[in-house]
């Protein structure tokens, strides 16, 4: 009941976005495309005078840093409206440490964060429309739909109401982030450190959104049969992060249910997410668990929301 | 333009490829009479002193009909080196070599001072297209007097010459007047274009029509012979194009001199490396503005940018015109540098296809509806097939996913019900797309040559399934390379308005069965290996007959044996499989006793126990 008190609207007028993504060896020829694209749709945005500001940070976690000098000119070059700043990170720090690494450097004056994947591109009115949702009080998070391919976890169509948002594109209100401490980098490196963001912002009473009306292109393939093509560290670092999601969201059952199969199969990337969370109980370094009662997480069918349909 | 058919005039003398202009006056029934016809209809007769000047004196029997019915005097201006026909009738005026001022001065001393209502060239346009100076003149002098400009040509593209050519064997390039050797091999589109290209606004089309049979004991070319398959097939190529013009011998065209239309050098073909590698073809009718942004989106992600985007706007009325020409400026410089809007007021949803094939300037050209999606790889994808297969039709693969509209905060948006589908089949099979279509537009990339060369088009009658028909069309006569990856989404539309649920199923089926009619109307191309896939297809048919048969006369306690016999076997096969299934559940360690009690049957007790013992267990 407390939460609902201090529930509030979040959108204003000229708001100041900070933007940001954490590039890992991308290609530039992407990194241009995706700048102009958040440029234009910050432009649009201006125009309507929802935002007066935006910086555009570019984390990067690779071994060398992708861009110099004479690219970042280039880069900025692109833009009519945003400010480019680069971040090399000088280690692979994951999506979590690297988005709070940025997060909480941002300026006091930041209204919104977005965070997007650095192969993302997003739609013209892109902003617009995401802005348009925050009027609603309590709503903590939007975020985007991304093509070619939707993700299928449900959303309510009228409210647009979602269990979690995907950090490959959504817009997260400053404030919120600092009060939840942004991602919990302890405990995630990469994937499922967004499911965990939003569950806390839902802790805290806010609803994270679904927009479809805003769209963001993920380039993402599908393989001959219509599938789902995983890469090696998504399947890696997914079959980690389940591990830690059952485990801090109170799902013990769960979790050496996941560990057993983990142990009992020979696929190497399984194996290993098992000896890493094994380490990590060891060690007492897992995160206490919360939500004994599953008020926030509900994970149904070995996801963390329910799904329309099967990828 | 009218076609003249020379057969349907009572009276007239028939023209054919072998026979000349030059007749008595008594059979004058063929170019000049058309000539005299099309002069007549738009000069009135003369209140003046007005003359006809005919450049290469090729019509000179036009002379006492022009003087009779409009009051026109006839002259004629040859060159020197022609054979000169003395005529006191008919004012003749020699003209020696190509200069400029000579044959002004010559024009000028033919009229006078009088006023010259019109000009002919007929057979001549050679003489002058290759001193286009010249034509120059005579234009300037059109425009001075308010003059018709006649010109007129043989055809040399006829059915006869084309089916020779194609086999690398002599046509017969003659001028149809005199009969003389054509110096210049020109085909209607380029006679046209030229006509443009100096300033000549062409205000009547006369095409006369050759005999339409050919007779049977002046030829014995198999494809010139139109009753043989191969003569009909390349008859049907002919008729493919809009401008068929195999069946006409002569061509007339009525002008009047004004601006050039085009400069020469847009008139040239623009070189494949200089067009972009696609065009996509994006019809729209502004209702589905949500999905209109997502398809463009997904083209603004195209890992391959050698494109250009038509978005065919079909029956917008202002609101939705404004509409789509924001969602245009709201893009990218980049994209909106790739974007034409073009709109379509009129026709069915096919007319935009053509409207849009006919601007696309692509190497390919693709059909991406508003309210599909596409992957970043969709148009790198049909640029390797390109290279590995060039001038085919491009086939990737598409998958299939319902949506339905969803309205958060108001805002519209699309939102997807089900997994992607792989309905369609991997592999393009002519055979199966004799019977309907297994091909999504969007996996398709068609070779530009099908329209603009060929003269492919849609069927405009059709008002659904035209994109079968047209793919079908194209693939039977260039064939199609196959990518088996998945590079776009066909959406599928639950509980919204679609093309689907536009029309009747019976206006479906009375589309189907057109396009099977206009299919078997003409022989087909079917590609290399199709002899033997007939005939499987056949002796599957043979099989199936000969089972039915079997069916017939076997004992009905014969077939229950059998029944029963395959049943055991597939209890048998089930029991495995699950027994598999359940040992998996087994955790490991206990899998491991139990494969180490079965290695100590066998190797201390005997194979032949370890038999018994399943025996016995089977026999339970």
């Amino acid at each position: 009941m407390k939460h609902k008190r201090e529930l509030q609207s979040f959108w204003r007028k000229n708001a100041r976005l900070q933007l940001q993504t954490i590039l890992y060896n991308t290609n530039f020829d992407d990194i241009c495309r995706t700048v102009e694209a958040l440029d234009q749709s910050v432009a649009l945005a201006m125009s309507d005078q929802l935002v007066v500001d935006a910086v555009f940070i570019l984390g990067d976690g690779s071994p060398e840093p992708v861009l110099d000098e004479k690219k970042l000119e280039k880069l900025q070059a692109l833009c009519s409206v945003i400010k480019l700043k680069y971040d090399y990170f000088d280690a692979n720090l994951g999506t979590a440490a690297g988005h709070n690494r940025m997060g909480f450097n941002a300026d006091e004056s930041v209204d919104f964060i977005w965070i997007q994947n650095p192969d993302v591109v997003v739609m013209p009115r892109l902003f617009n429309v995401v802005l348009d949702s925050f009027k609603r009080p309590g709503v903590g998070q939007v975020e985007a739909k991304q093509l070619p391919i939707e993700h299928p976890k449900d959303y309510d169509p009228v409210t647009g109401e979602t269990e979690w948002t995907a950090t490959a594109c959504v817009m997260t209100p400053r404030f919120l982030f600092d009060k939840v401490e942004g991602f919990d980098a302890n405990s995630f490196f990469m994937y499922c450190d967004d499911v965990d963001f939003a569950f806390r912002i839902r802790e805290l009473g806010y609803k994270t959104i679904f927009q479809p009306a805003a769209v963001c292109f993920h380039d993402k393939r599908l393989d001959a049969d219509g599938g789902w093509m995983p890469t090696s560290a998504e399947r890696y670092f997914s079959a980690e992060a389940a591990l830690i999601m059952a485990h801090k969201w109170s799902y013990p059952e769960l979790c050496n249910k996941i560990l057993s199969y983990f142990l009992s199969t020979n696929e190497e990337h399984l194996l290993k997410a098992a000896a890493a969370f094994k380490k990590q109980q060891l060690s007492g370094a897992l995160p206490t668990p919360r939500d004994p009662d599953h008020i926030i997480a509900k994970f149904q069918e070995g996801n963390y929301a329910k799904h329309r349909y099967a990828l | 333009m009218r076609n003249i058919d020379t057969h349907s005039k009572p009276g007239l003398q028939l023209i054919d490829s072998d026979m000349l202009f030059r007749k008595s006056m008594n059979g004058f029934r063929d170019v000049t009479l058309e000539a005299l016809d099309v002069l007549k209809s738009f000069i009135p007769p003369a209140q003046d002193d007005a003359i006809h000047i005919d450049i290469g004196g090729k019509c000179r029997e036009l002379a006492p009909f022009l003087k009779k019915d409009l009051g026109i005097e006839y002259a004629a201006i040859v060159s020197a080196v022609e054979q000169f026909y003395p005529d006191n009738k008919i004012k003749l005026e020699s003209w020696n070599g190509q200069n400029q001022s000579d044959f002004l001065a010559s024009l000028k001393k033919i009229a006078n001072g009088r006023r010259i209502s019109s000009f002919s060239i007929l057979d001549s346009l050679d003489f002058l297209y290759l001193n286009n100076h010249l034509l120059k003149i005579v234009v300037q002098l059109s425009k001075e007097h308010d003059a018709y400009i006649l010109l007129g040509m043989p055809n040399s593209m006829c059915f006869d010459n084309t089916a020779r050519l194609m086999l690398g064997q002599q046509a017969n390039f003659q001028n149809k007047i005199d009969g003389s050797s054509a110096g210049l091999v020109l085909s209607v589109d380029t006679f046209e274009q030229e006509l443009s290209t100096n300033g000549l606004h062409i205000v009547d089309k006369t095409n006369i029509l050759s005999k339409k049979k050919i007779d049977r004991d002046s030829t014995d070319h198999p494809i010139a012979d139109g009753n043989t398959e191969l003569g009909n097939f390349f008859r049907y190529i002919r008729s493919i194009s809009d401008n068929d013009v195999s069946e006409i011998s002569y061509f007339l065209r009525l002008c009047l001199a004004g601006q050039s239309k085009r400069n020469i050098k847009e008139d040239l073909p623009t070189p494949a490396s200089s067009r972009p590698f696609l065009s996509v073809i994006m019809r729209t009718q502004g209702k589905r503005l949500h999905t209109l942004c997502e398809a463009l989106l997904s083209l603004y992600a195209q890992t391959e940018k050698d494109f250009e985007i038509l978005i065919i706007g079909h029956k917008l009325d202002d609101d939705r015109i404004s509409a789509v020409s924001k969602i245009i400026d709201e893009q990218t410089l980049e994209m909106r540098q790739k974007t034409r809007l073009i709109l379509v007021e009129k026709g069915n949803r096919t007319l935009p296809l053509n409207v849009g094939f006919a601007e696309a300037k692509g190497r390919y050209i693709s059909i991406f509806d508003d309210d599909d999606v596409v992957f970043a790889n969709w148009i790198e994808v049909f640029k390797d097939l390109h290279k590995s297969s060039p001038g085919r039709l491009l086939r990737s693969l598409c998958v299939r996913q319902s949506v339905r509209n969803a309205k958060v905060d108001g805002q519209l948006g699309l939102r997807a019900e089900d997994s992607p589908k792989r309905l369609y089949a991997d592999d393009f099979d002519i055979f199966q797309h004799l019977r309907g279509n297994n091909t999504p537009n969007t996996s398709l990339a068609f070779p530009r040559g099908a329209f603009h060369d060929l003269g492919l088009k849609f069927d405009e009658t059709l008002t659904t399934t035209e994109d079968w028909d047209f793919i079908l069309r194209v693939a039977l006569l260039l064939g199609v390379a196959n990518s088996k990856i998945v590079t776009c989404i066909y959406r599928w539309w639950e509980n919204d308005e679609s093309s689907r649920t536009e029309h009747s199923e019976r206006e479906w089926q009375k589309n189907y069965s057109i396009i099977q009619d206009k299919i078997d109307a003409h022989p087909i191309l079917l590609p290399a290996g199709s002899s033997k896939r007939i005939r499987s297809l056949l002796d599957d048919k043979d099989r199936l007959a000969s089972f039915e048969e079997h069916l017939k006369s076997a004992s009905f306690e014969e077939h229950l044996r059998k029944v029963e016999t395959q049943l055991a076997d597939l209890e048998h096969q089930v029991r495995i499989s699950v027994s598999l299934r359940i040992a998996r559940l087994i955790p490991r360690p206990v899998r491991k006793i139990i494969r180490g009690c079965l290695y100590f049957m066998w190797k201390y007790l005997g194979v032949k126990a370890l038999f018994m013992w399943r025996q016995r267990r089977s026999s339970c």
